[in-house]
């Protein structure tokens, strides 16, 4: 019955895999300890996901090794404040529990990154716009900077914080070797840029991606990340204002930096490196010196757990003065994340106490986000049934400072993305859906905001304008 | 590594590197028919040879690494494609140009290309167990213990994955 399906088979993986061939140089083995960029890394676990770093892009043909590539879209330092009251009624209705026709696409602009802060402001980044809300999504304005390509918008890093205070940092063209940082003045509502110098690195800018990301952990201090990425290569250099951007400085770049994919500031010299990137790097790295110097990140395995599996998720917060880490682990041939816990320093990070969420089955994502106050911690993962849904998502909320975790099931027709929580129960999260309708046609790629006032009881898209 | 005195150290990367002169073409395209993506697929072939590195001697014996890797491969395409299609999916509605285009799938004939688009439609584990069986060409066990899972239950998804294949192929002509 299926022997012709079984011979087309065969002859399609074969035919395939002669297309998969080895540059020259390629079986080569480099030793661990000697392996250049990118070979041969220790096996730390990939961070299981957001933050965004996008998949390599380029590389027309299978023969060609693929460049990689990567794109950074990340909410950052959602800020201080008073919490927000709850919201009885959502802008939009809540979706359905069930997905009794399969996986529904959602609706409106698709949406690349979104944020929450305590007064019920917040931000939604679409593939054209920034938009600015002042009451938990109800009603948004537009506060695109203009002059930007579409392009140019995409590929900028963006840092967002209470009060409408924005960083733009736009990489430079093909050949250029200055970022243009635009900052918006939240009381003006006007956009100002700067272009910034880089260190000039010996790389040739045709063949690099550039990468930006920005991080502010106050009004005045700010960090710029420039990363190049050749292939599986990376350089990236840091650059520091202390006064809300107007001015950029080196503060370090390699060999002191490693190749980062995205910048984190808690506090003016307290800062993190995500260095997960495909560029040779792993890991996260700490500064406590504004930058200057970094050292990898190393926080103490729980019991029972291997120390090389874990994996950082999310990104460090501060919440309520408190440095909040949440991690996984996971064994490396199951492949799967099989268990949680949350760290806390009270130190800035001298000393950590760790607390092991219970071990539950594997889950295929994760986020998890603290409000800046503290009142809330929320680690959200996804139990897919299949590839395309539905997923059940479990959010574990802890109003005691991580010390015990309610945990609410919902059913969606959609994955959930990069998560910020503004305190008494207000979560935003960045979905994604991949309805596919039938067998064979193509699956309907979109994104949405999805929201909770309840700490993750009822769910509810807010409404973009297009 | 750092449990082996020098003499043990070079030895071991001369084990390593002959198992990485076999075994790296087959696990790259391995993993490439399970996330589409070559580039991804030869991190995940560098994942699955320093995590062999890091459990050398955990394993029970030499012979049991090529199964170790295998495993290790569709289980880091397992997560990667999952978190590879969430990243491109929200790419993909935020930024259309950005769209990977580094697929191999383009350059097939056509009636390979068919039996491809329909193989990527599968369920996950459909998909693995068929480029397992037919392009690996492992048996019901190895599949089975590949994947972490019965016998019986390979043998029931190949026939079902068979089925929706065929289905599919039918559909397109």
């Amino acid at each position: 019955m299926s022997t012709d399906t079984e011979r087309r088979l065969r002859a399609a993986l074969q035919a395939s895999a002669e297309l998969i061939t080895d540059p020259p140089g390629a079986a080569e083995y480099h030793p661990a300890a000697a392996a250049p960029p990118g070979r041969g890394r220790p096996p730390a676990r990939r961070r299981r996901r957001l933050r965004w770093v996008a998949p390599p892009l380029a590389a027309a043909a299978v023969a060609v090794i693929a460049l990689g590539a990567s794109v950074i879209v990340h909410a950052v330092n959602t800020g201080h404040g008073p919490p927000v009251s709850h919201r009885s009624s959502p802008p939009s209705p809540a979706p359905s529990s069930a997905a009794p026709r399969g996986p529904q696409p959602l609706t409106g602009p698709g949406v690349a990154a979104a944020g929450v802060f305590a007064d019920g402001a917040g931000y939604a980044r679409t593939p054209h716009a920034l938009l600015w809300t002042s009451d938990l999504g109800a009603s948004w304005r537009d506060i695109t900077p203009p002059g930007l390509t579409p392009a140019q918008f995409q590929a900028a890093g963006l840092a967002v914080r209470p009060g409408g205070q924005a960083w733009i940092a736009v990489p430079p063209r093909t050949g250029g070797s200055s970022v243009a940082v635009l900052r918006r003045s939240p009381a003006a509502g006007t956009w100002t840029s700067a272009d910034i110098p880089l260190a000039g690195q010996d790389i040739p800018s045709d063949a690099a991606v550039v990468l930006t990301s920005v991080s502010f952990a106050d009004a005045t201090h700010g960090w710029l990340l420039v990363t190049r990425q050749v292939t599986h290569t990376g350089f990236s250099e840091l650059l520091r204002t202390t006064d809300g951007g107007a001015t950029w400085t080196a503060q370090a770049a390699q060999p002191a930096l490693p190749a980062a994919a995205a910048v984190y500031f808690l506090t003016p010299t307290l800062g993190y490196l995500d260095a997960n990137t495909a560029m040779g790097s792993r890991g996260w790295w700490v500064t406590r010196d504004a930058g200057h110097s970094w050292t990898k990140l190393r926080l103490p395995a729980p019991a029972a757990w291997k120390s090389d599996s874990l994996a950082i998720i999310g990104a460090p917060a501060l919440a309520g003065g408190v440095i909040v880490v949440a991690a996984s682990f996971s064994t490396p041939v199951q492949g799967q994340a099989d268990g949680a816990a949350i760290y806390r320093s009270t130190d800035l990070g001298d000393t950590w106490t760790v607390r092991q969420l219970p071990r539950e089955s594997p889950a295929e994502q994760y986020d998890f986000a603290a409000s800046p106050d503290g009142s809330s911690y929320v680690l959200l993962r996804e139990h897919p049934a299949g590839d395309s849904g539905p997923y059940t998502w479990v959010t574990s909320r802890s109003t005691d400072g991580g010390q015990t975790f309610t945990d609410t099931t919902s059913v969606h027709d959609f994955y959930p993305g990069p998560l910020t929580v503004a305190g008494l129960g207000v979560i935003w999260t960045v979905a994604g859906s991949d309805a596919c309708p039938a067998p064979k046609a193509s699956c309907q790629a979109t994104t949405g905001l999805i929201a909770s006032a309840d700490g993750g009881a009822t769910w509810h898209q807010l409404s973009l304008p297009s | 590594v750092t449990e082996h005195g020098p003499a043990g150290v070079a030895e071991l990367n001369e084990t390593i590197a002959g198992l990485y002169r076999e075994y790296r073409l087959s696990l790259l395209r391995l993993a490439s028919f399970l996330v589409d993506d070559r580039a991804l697929g030869e991190e995940l072939v560098q994942d699955a040879f320093a995590a062999l590195c890091q459990r050398w001697t955990s394993l029970a014996a030499q012979s049991a690494a090529p199964a170790y890797l295998r495993s290790t491969v569709v289980n880091g395409a397992r997560s990667a494609r999952r978190r590879q299609g969430v990243v491109r999916r929200h790419l993909r509605a935020a930024e259309p140009a950005a769209t990977p285009a580094a697929d191999f799938a383009v350059l097939l004939a056509e009636e390979h290309r068919e039996v491809v688009t329909a193989l990527r439609h599968l369920p996950r584990r459909q998909r693995e167990v068929l480029v397992l069986r037919y392009w690996a060409n492992l048996d019901e066990a190895e599949i089975a213990e590949t994947l972490g899972v019965s016998r019986g239950t390979v043998k029931s998804t190949v026939s079902r994955a068979l089925d929706a294949l065929e289905t599919t192929l039918k559909d397109t002509r």
